[in-house]
């Protein structure tokens, strides 16, 4: 039986696939263009495994989540890639720590696309050859990124903060570990961690819930056999300071504050994002202050991030005052727990996270990213909206007592 | 030479987007993109995003939050004042989202505010910080190495015509700067310059734009006039510049002269779908699924100036084999085709991004703004006609025209001779 919610004028349906997958459609009138993704949850960051019944875990190479996602479209009858584009869709793939996601965008044919999702997720074609081929694309990637400062800094702050914990690995893996995974490592990697009954599917546009249910039901349960477990991580960071050299013209850094590991939680996400904006957002004190300094430019890009075993916020910006700008930024911080949050501050951020969430209504492709990234949540964009007009000063007003502490703060800059 | 002419200087447009959430506005004049000027042009777009022109506050850090106080109590209004680069030339554009729980009066209040003149003492308060900023950015675009590949490519192949032309303005020209000299650049700009405006959203739509031009002051004298630009065949130029980089960049412009209005524009799109612009693309398909030698790769066309740009990041060794396979690929499709498979693909996906307009408010407001400018009197459905219409033979004449004038390589390895020529080793491509 469906479950039908309705949120800023739209109805969101949710459904369960006879295999156990959540299934949570966004039916859009009136746009043409069609999403579907699938969320897998089993990314970067699933590096130890261990099977039922078993005392030790298993380590998996560095990067093999992502390797997995390059390899998934390749099929026994072809390229899975080649075989959307030809039933006129636009596909593609991404993995971070906690996932893998694999997504099309189409306007005709969604069911035959759908279909085809479906499927090629459940078969894996791992080859020897194919595998090796591969090798020289993904070192390609990394060096790619190796290239981006802002990428390099935010790694080498995840080094410090973290001392055990998977996350603070690159997530395409390194050259090296690259270099030795093997067809067999995928093909068991898979095996262990795709179980189609944890992962979501998740359809916007015109379309219609049943059908989508209807092939849902192609998805068959596989046994679980294990699960992916984490090293315990000291409470303590493991570094407070560090340089890297790139000769850059303009330095970049981020500034990371380690947090006690907690589960997640959408309602406690919310309040974090909107403390983040009132500590350091475009119309913070903070951010006023550092400008008229010279210090900051533009406002630090900012965020909160929770998983499994870890969380952290993150700060990052440009500019030659580092040191100064984290200091900055803890004298704010202080600030805000000495003084409270103002009610006119509280209402007028409220607004503005209101206004972001209804945006993401706006269109398929936003729509569905968005609902991507709620997934491990268990929630929908409608419950977003919801929590973020039911929020209240004093929700926010928890998070300043022992969230932040000074002694969990690493400043990591590229030069 | 800037050429005038009288015609109506403020054009106003109404595109219905009642199935959105949000209402947009967008604002923009049209400017000749010229080396001289581009500097000032960049510093002045920069005054504006400082937000000093509102009056929202009287120092320039306190004004900048204000500003941005007010955005968010519209619900996170969505503002950007920005240059955005057409082909040879630049607009100077006001944007503005708003959700449609925002009146029309509060929304037409802030955007008036943000497109208010600057005056001269205001200009005078800011500059320098500005001038700071503008520096900084220019001083950090060569950081990103992607982007920066990409962006010295874009120069050298479109030469000394606006093509080549950064819109971002150029560090040696910052210092000569002063608040009168923008200011009476300013004033040209408001006068001389075409003003449009947009609106997508509500259907009481053609009643803000009406309020909205009352709120501004409409140029009745000459305005400026946009002649075609045309680029002269020349030899192909290498550039090749040292940077410390993890992998060596590669980025190669091509020449077309194809009209932006002309029905070979879209043929030349449907090449570059063809070819380069997706993972089932040629180039895609050929260098990395089947050779192994890059990770990313893409050919696009900027619609605008006919220019075509092919990107990717290599290994050193796998430069020369590259930059040859990318132009040998675009020879075969000249000479032969496509597989009709793949030429049917590209025109579904071409159709497909082009439905896809009408789904978003600023592709549509965007789509509006380039037929207008175009003066195409096209609307997507023109487009999708002439695509369906579009023959084989159209795509092999769009690859002939093309010629190759640009190899820019972004590389940290020392450039090796040719021991026979003593030319650089990469120029061994360029049997090309």
């Amino acid at each position: 039986m469906s479950n039908v919610r309705y949120a800023a004028g739209e109805r969101i349906v949710w459904d369960i696939s006879t295999s156990g997958m959540p299934c949570i459609t966004y039916p859009k009138r009136g746009f043409g263009q069609k999403m579907a993704a699938i969320v897998v949850p089993y990314g970067a960051n699933g590096l130890l495994w261990r099977q039922k019944g078993a005392v030790r875990a298993e380590q998996f190479p560095k990067g093999i989540a992502h390797f997995i996602e390059h390899k998934l479209f390749v099929q026994s009858w072809g390229d899975a890639l080649h075989r959307f584009a030809k039933q006129g869709a636009v596909a593609n793939a991404f993995t971070d720590g906690e996932r893998t996601v694999y997504y099309f965008t189409c306007r005709e044919e969604f069911d035959k696309n759908l279909k085809l999702l479906l499927d090629f997720v459940q078969h894996p074609y791992f080859t020897k050859e194919n595998v090796e081929k591969e090798k020289g694309i993904i070192t390609s990637e990394i060096n790619l990124y190796d290239n981006r400062a802002d990428w390099v800094g935010y790694y080498q702050m995840l080094d410090m903060l973290y001392t055990n914990h998977c996350v603070k690995y690159p997530i395409a893996g390194t050259a090296d570990s690259v270099q030795y995974t093997t067809a067999e490592d995928l093909q068991k990697v898979y095996d262990a961690c795709y179980l189609p009954q944890e992962f979501t599917l998740v359809c916007v546009g015109d379309v219609q819930p049943f059908q989508v249910l209807q092939a849902a039901q192609s998805v068959k349960r596989k046994e679980k056999k294990g699960t992916v477990v984490f090293c315990h991580e000291p409470e303590a960071i493991s570094e407070k300071y560090r340089e890297y050299h790139m000769n850059l013209r303009q330095p970049v850094f981020q500034i990371g504050f380690k947090l006690p590991e907690r589960k997640k939680n959408l309602a406690e996400k919310m309040a974090m994002d909107f403390l983040l904006d009132l500590w350091a957002g475009e119309s913070s004190a903070f951010f006023a202050q550092a400008y008229q300094k010279e210090y900051l430019d533009e406002p630090l890009g900012r965020g909160y991030f929770c998983g499994e075993g870890y969380a952290f916020c993150a700060f990052s910006g440009s500019g030659s005052k580092a040191e100064a700008t984290a200091e900055l930024l803890l004298e704010a911080w202080k600030k805000l727990q000495t003084e409270g949050i103002s009610k006119e501050d509280f209402q007028r951020l409220q607004k503005k996270h209101i206004g972001q969430i209804l945006r993401k209504f706006q269109s398929v492709q936003a729509l569905g990213m968005a609902q991507i990234d709620l997934a491990s949540y268990g929630a929908d964009v409608g419950e977003w909206f919801r929590l973020s007009k039911e929020l209240h000063k004093q929700d926010v007003e928890k998070l300043l007592q022992n969230t932040i502490q000074e002694d969990k703060m690493v400043l990591s800059i590229v030069r | 030479m800037i050429q005038t002419a009288n015609t109506q200087s403020c054009r106003m447009f109404y595109t219905n987007g009642e199935k959105f959430k949000t209402n947009a506005y967008l604002a923009f004049y049209r400017i000749p993109l010229q080396r001289e000027e581009a500097t000032k042009l960049a510093v002045l777009t920069e005054i504006y995003r400082s937000g000093i022109q509102t009056g929202f506050a009287k120092d320039d850090a306190e004004v900048l939050v204000a500003v941005q106080k007010e955005a968010e109590n519209l619900y996170g209004a969505l503002w950007d004042i920005q240059i955005v680069k057409k082909g040879a030339e630049a607009w100077l554009s006001f944007s503005l989202e708003v959700a449609k729980h925002v009146t029309e009066q509060e929304a037409l209040d802030f955007l008036s505010a943000l497109m208010r003149p600057v005056t001269q003492e205001m200009c005078t308060q800011v500059l320098e910080r500005r001038k700071a900023i503008l520096r900084r950015r220019l001083e950090a675009q060569a950081d990103d190495k992607m982007t920066y590949a990409t962006l010295r490519c874009q120069e050298l192949t479109g030469g000394q015509t606006g093509f080549g032309v950064c819109a971002d303005g150029y560090l040696e020209d910052l210092e000569q700067i002063t608040a009168e000299g923008l200011m009476a650049f300013d004033t040209k700009i408001r006068r001389h310059a075409p003003l449009y405006l947009f609106f997508c959203g509500d259907a009481e739509g053609r009643k803000n734009l009406k309020q909205w031009k009352k709120h501004l002051e409409v140029s009745t004298e000459t305005i400026w006039t946009f002649p075609k630009v045309y680029l002269e065949p020349r030899e192909v130029q290498m550039v090749r510049d040292r940077q410390k980089v993890s992998q060596t960049r590669l980025a190669m412009g091509f020449v077309s002269n194809i009209s932006p209005k002309s029905r070979k524009m879209m043929a030349l799109r449907v090449l570059c779908e063809c070819l380069g612009s997706s993972g089932s693309g040629l180039l895609f398909q050929q260098l990395r699924e089947q050779q192994g030698l890059c990770y990313d790769i893409s050919l696009r066309c900027d619609r605008m100036s006919g220019l075509v740009y092919a990107q990717t990041g290599v290994a050193q060794k796998d430069l020369k084999q590259s930059a040859s396979q990318i132009v040998k690929i675009i020879k075969n499709v000249a000479r032969q085709g496509i597989a009709e498979a793949d030429f049917q693909n590209a025109k579904r996906q071409i159709a497909q991004q082009i439905q896809d307009i009408a789904d978003h408010p600023w592709q549509i407001l965007d789509f509006v703004a380039e037929q207008e400018v175009l003066q195409t009197n096209a609307d997507t459905q023109t487009y999708l006609h002439l695509l369906e219409n579009m023959e084989q033979e159209e795509i092999k004449k769009a690859a002939a025209d093309l010629e190759l004038a640009t190899i820019y390589i972004l590389t940290s390895e020392e450039e090796k001779k040719c021991q026979t020529c003593d030319m650089p080793q990469e120029s061994a491509l360029c049997g090309i």
